[in-house]
């Protein structure tokens, strides 16, 4: 169709047009852009509430020339053809018809006859009511404009556009013109601005034709190999959605300080990100927190100006780009910068689709035309508006609160010169103005632990820190709960929770169950828990802690402190009748993930069990060998209830097998087979101190802690060459294959810590006092925990039969010939045999481990054999 | 949808005939009166739980949906509310405590936000659950782990508009079943399978579906609701009302 049609013949909808105009003068009939198409049919929902009204409002101090303004805006009417475009139908598609400049009225309101205190408020309810008179797009213009007079000097004038003719950019072209315009006309001179090469029917016609072309095509095949199987954000809302969509909305605002800002600029500098890509991958973490989900869709405007001409245009240009980015391995926020990174720069390359086809070929829309991927939205503008000079005049933006959602959320971000300024507008239909207060200061917090963490992993940053982290628990004071609940007869005491994994749990429960504080011995199902919310929990568990989790797990232990318990014990392998292997696996930094590749390479005829060291989670450990076998033989002994037992465990963890092995058999229970895998026993000749120290110790009435810290203290002065610095040293031979000297005994104190950071430096972790070192910290502390158990740890008698795996190569720690390792004093049936590699690497070594779990499962053969031998009417284990 | 069952009125008289289920709907929200009066027929363990709760509005509702069940229970057998006694099956499935000789009256209770279902039989076992259906929802998160891989492909094959209906009704349909097999969890929701396609019908996997054993009827109890019931064996009918007048005494 010619845009130059002069014929109204097949036009329908033209109501507000007059029939005999038509015929006399030239309108022109254009295609409608894509982005134009959606929202003329998202308008017919709006049922006239002014859902889709865009106000501007700028205040005007000075010496205001009414007739020169009026002119300005009729100039601005007259350049650009959009200003003077309404929409109709042909053949049933919308069509954009540019009727022929005519002046456009500028009503005045005189608001000095009020007292001034009252004109604010009036100003305030005209802006108000002007917004929320809805346009007929059928009859334009869609563009009006009023002048508010509040003093001699001081205006507001008023501007109100539809959305389909305008966007974010088309305001900075209005404002640009507007201050340009006046001041020229003011002066008594002509238009300075330049000729329009093109006008907004033009563009929408290149669109039409552009859309065939091959870069369109190769457009189209990105996104839709990009957006494949791409989910829904399944944000938890207040209330279901309805089903007739009001785009009532709000907006909460709130504020990064200049520091944080600057941190943020300076973190994405040394990560050689945009502050943009740091932003949206934070924002894409708190939405991952939030709904447990790890791949992430949230769509982004872009102005798409890129067109020449286009620029200086009015008109709606605005593309929604869907950016979409996984986090469902957990990486570490660094990792995951590069990421986002890559996602805008992809996304960026392929922004000339149009949103709205994609949502058509790729079929993302649902039942109401909407496209759910787009749903929660993403924006960073540049430095927000400030005044302008016109002339005489100061032109300064107004800031109109928001009534209107078009989805269900946004977050824009607005940097300025310091600070950055925040907004989420948000759906009132389903979201409450206390959520959305809650989730600004979650991204809040979430941003300094980015900036003090930023390669902690996503799902170990919290979400409140610094001045915004409340205790949860005020020590049991029920007052810091809602004052409108009484406390009941029955309140249990708020116990805070301790460590990460507690704490994170109670943010899933608190998040689910809408209610806080949450402590950990208070019951999921009394806090309102039901089957449903049973398995979401356990998904998000699984998802954010990595632990699987069923209801009926749940259901026998209720409250955060049972499950915090029972995390310990993981079950890697659930197959077979025999009786269960339960194996310490000692990695208190990783969570034994080298189980699952033992457990590959071994039988399924016996389930296989792992139990994680204490202070993997954060929480308080015991400090003794003693204790902690005391502590998981109660998890055994739930999960197991009759012997017989199959324990093992690796380094650390030998040692506690072995005294639960001694503690079980002292209470009558039987163990059928103990395995220890490379569990050194490194101070047997330090026997005499040990006794010497109990006897001190227990003449000066010491507790078991300051007894054992004892030991130590003597024990060191008694070594020749400080085994610490032979245990990291050893430790980083493996890991550098070098060899280091002994020579050094100056290095012997700072060695430590010196070898320490460098394989912390080796191994990619925090070194130092960076502010980042915190995770590390507690690292150490555990680890400085282990080598006293461990170093204190005299293991005592046990007449059951024990296997050994020994390293094949040297430990220097063990100053002994023995072929028993240290172990005959304690044990007498003990069957050594001998597994490559040194003390991790036979571990990490995948070689080396297969030959591992070959012994291992000889060894558990062997000693399923023996039981059997000795016990043939033997009723199996429960 | 078609084959979900809808609710009449509450019948007149309390009568149970043989092989027929009888499943009633109650709002929970009732009126401070006769929550009391409710609250006064609960047993020391009820009133114990239901003090437990945090929120008043999880312990008005708990009240309601028990002294509502004692009150329809008292009807059919002809006793007063506060007399009767239940007990637990070794799994945790209620049953009535010392029942008299001669048949035996199951039932099976449900309730979410506002809304309650009872499902009443003699000598059939039943399981009835009913959800409100939340819009903002992880729905794959949890039926990957909840649903069998055929049933959560045929979640995920659906536009997303389609999928919370979908993934209530099959919810639904496996807690009914999980209920009335009352084992309880030793047996997993991975473990059955619901097919919604033609005649809806449920089984543990496996299991051929033409010899299905457990039949199974879609409930349709109100807007934004979905409900599901599983009997042991096939009835005679299923009758859905609403719930009769609380008489007073």
């Amino acid at each position: 169709m010619s845009h130059r049609d002069h014929s109204p013949k097949g036009w329908s909808g033209l109501g507000g047009a007059n029939p005999s105009a038509a015929e006399t003068e030239d309108v022109f009939v254009f295609p409608v852009s894509h982005s134009q198409q959606r929202v003329w049919s998202l308008d017919c929902l709006d049922a006239g509430r002014g859902a889709f009204n865009v106000p501007e409002a700028f205040r005007i101090s000075g010496p205001l020339n009414v007739p020169v303004l009026q002119k300005t805006i009729d100039e601005i009417a007259g350049r650009h053809e959009i200003l003077r475009t309404a929409f109709g139908s042909v053949e049933g598609r919308p069509v954009q018809i540019v009727f022929p400049a005519k002046p456009l009225p500028l009503p005045a309101v005189d608001l000095r006859i009020l007292d001034p205190g009252k004109r604010q408020a009036e100003a305030e309810r005209l802006i108000q009511e002007e917004i929320q008179t809805p346009f007929d797009l059928k009859a334009g213009p869609l563009f009006r404009a009023r002048l508010l007079c509040l003093d001699e000097r001081e205006y507001i004038l008023l501007i109100n556009s539809h959305n389909i003719i305008t966007d974010a950019g088309s305001r900075e072209v209005f404002e640009g013109e507007l201050a340009a315009l006046y001041q020229a006309f003011a002066a008594g001179g002509r238009s300075p601005l330049p000729e329009l090469s093109i006008q907004y029917g033009d563009f929408a016609e290149w669109q039409r034709a552009a859309i065939q072309s091959e870069e369109m095509a190769r457009q189209l095949a990105y996104w839709k190999d990009r957006l494949r199987g791409a989910p829904v954000l399944q944000l938890p809302a207040d209330r279901p959605r309805p089903s007739a969509q009001s785009f009532q909305g709000a907006a909460e605002r709130f504020e990064l300080p200049a520091s944080l800002a600057d941190d943020l600029r300076s973190l994405s500098k040394r990560q050689g990100v945009t502050l943009c890509a740091t932003l949206l991958a934070a924002f894409q973490a708190l939405l991952s927190r939030y709904t447990g989900q790890g791949d992430i869709v949230v769509g982004s405007p872009v102005a798409n100006r890129g067109q020449p001409g286009v620029e200086n245009l009015i008109g709606l240009f605005t593309n929604t780009l869907m950016l979409r980015t996984d986090l469902s391995d957990d990486p570490r926020f660094s990792d995951f910068l590069t990421r986002a990174r890559e996602t805008l720069l992809g996304a960026f390359d392929n922004q000339d689709i149009p949103c709205e086809m994609l949502g058509k070929e790729l079929h993302l829309e649902d039942d109401a035309g909407q496209n759910p991927l787009c749903r929660v939205l993403f924006v960073l503008r540049g430095v927000s508006r400030s005044e302008r000079p016109a002339a005489d005049l100061i032109l300064s933006p107004v800031d109109i609160p928001t009534r209107t959602a078009k989805c269900d959320l946004t977050l824009s971000l607005f940097e300025r010169a310091e600070g950055i300024d925040g907004s989420l507008n948000y759906n009132t239909d389903i979201f409450d103005a206390e959520r959305i207060r809650r989730m600004a200061t979650h991204f809040i917090g979430l941003l300094e632990a980015i900036v003090a963490a930023p390669h902690a992993r996503i799902s170990e940053l919290p979400l409140l820190t610094g001045s915004g982290r409340r205790l949860p628990c005020s020590g049991g004071d029920p007052a810091a709960r809602d004052p409108g609940i009484p406390p009941l007869a029955r309140e249990r005491p708020c116990v805070p929770a301790q460590g990460w994994l507690q704490l994170r749990l109670v943010e899933i429960w608190e998040d689910l169950l809408e209610t806080a504080p949450i402590g950990i011995t208070d019951d999921f199902f009394e806090l309102g828990g039901n089957p449903l919310l049973a398995s979401t929990m356990c998904s998000r568990v699984e998802k954010i802690i990595g632990r699987k989790l069923t209801p009926g797990k749940l259901s026998s232990n209720p409250t955060i402190q049972h499950l915090s318990e029972v995390f310990a014990l993981t079950n890697v392998q659930s197959e077979g009748t025999k009786a269960p292997f339960f194996f310490l696996h000692g990695d208190f930094l990783d969570g034994g993930l080298y189980c699952i590749n033992l457990v590959r390479n071994m039988a399924k005829d016996r389930p296989f069990y792992k139990i994680d060291p204490h202070g993997w989670d954060g929480r308080a450990m015991p400090s003794t060998i003693e204790a902690m076998a005391a502590s998981h033989l109660e998890l055994l002994l739930e999960t197991q209830k009759e012997g017989p037992y199959f324990l093992g465990g690796y380094c650390n963890g030998g040692l506690v097998a072995f005294e639960m092995a001694r503690q079980l058999e002292a209470r009558g229970r039987k163990v059928a087979c103990l395995i220890l895998v490379l569990a050194d026993v490194i101070n047997v000749q330090f026997k005499p101190i040990l006794t010497a120290v109990t006897l001190w110790g227990g003449m000066r009435r010491m507790n078991e802690r300051a007894r054992q810290q004892l030991f130590l203290k003597w024990r060191e002065r008694l070594i020749f060459a400080n085994a610490s610095f032979r245990y990291h040293a050893a430790a980083l031979r493996e890991v550098l294959g070098t060899d280091i000297s002994q020579a050094s005994f100056r290095l012997r104190r700072k060695g430590g810590r010196l070898l320490r950071r460098i394989g912390n430096m080796m191994m990619g972790r925090p070194t130092g006092s960076a502010p980042d070192a915190k995770p590390a910290e507690a690292e150490i502390d555990v680890s400085r925990t282990y080598r006293e158990a461990v170093y204190s740890y005299i293991p005592r008698r046990y007449d059951g039969k024990v296997f050994l795996l020994r390293q094949s190569e040297p430990d220097p720690d063990i100053r002994s010939t023995d072929p028993s390792f240290n172990w005959k004093k304690a044990v007498k049936r003990l069957t050594v045999h001998v597994v490559p590699g040194g003390h991790f690497t036979a571990i990490t070594v995948y070689s080396n481990l297969t030959v591992l779990t070959e012994r291992l499962q000889a060894c558990l053969d062997e000693a399923e054999a023996e039981l059997n031998a000795g016990s043939p009417n033997r009723r199996g284990p429960v | 949808m078609t084959t979900a069952l809808a609710f009449s009125r509450a019948p007149r008289v309390a009568a149970l005939p043989e092989r027929e289920v009888h499943v009633f709907r109650a709002g929970l929200d009732l009126e401070e009166e006769c929550l009391r009066r409710l609250e006064k027929t609960l047993d020391p363990e009820e009133t114990s739980r239901a003090a437990r709760f945090r929120f008043p509005q999880h312990r008005a509702r708990f009240i309601a949906a028990h002294g509502l069940l004692r009150s329809l229970l008292a009807a059919y057998l002809g006793v007063e509310p506060a007399g009767i006694g239940f007990t637990r099956t070794r799994y945790g499935k209620p049953a009535l405590d010392r029942p008299p000789p001669g048949p035996h009256l199951k039932f099976n209770m449900s309730h979410s936000e506002g809304l309650a279902l009872f499902a009443f039989a003699w000598d059939l076992e039943l399981g009835i659950d009913l959800e409100f259906c939340k819009a903002a929802f992880p729905f794959l998160d949890v039926a990957r782990d909840v649903f069998t891989p055929r049933e959560f492909e045929r979640l995920r094959s659906l536009p997303p508009g389609r999928m919370p209906e979908h993934f209530f009704r099959v919810w639904t349909c496996k807690e009914a079943f999980l209920k009335a097999a009352g084992k309880g969890l030793s047996l997993a929701p991975g473990e059955i399978e619901v097919s919604l396609e033609g005649a809806p019908s449920i089984r543990p996997r496996g299991e051929p579906p033409a010899g299905s054993k457990w039949p199974l009827f879609e409930l349709d109890p109100a807007v934004n609701y979905r409900g599901a019931l599983v009997v042991s064996e096939n009835p005679a009918a299923v009758r859905c009302y609403e719930r009769p007048a609380i008489t007073s005494g």
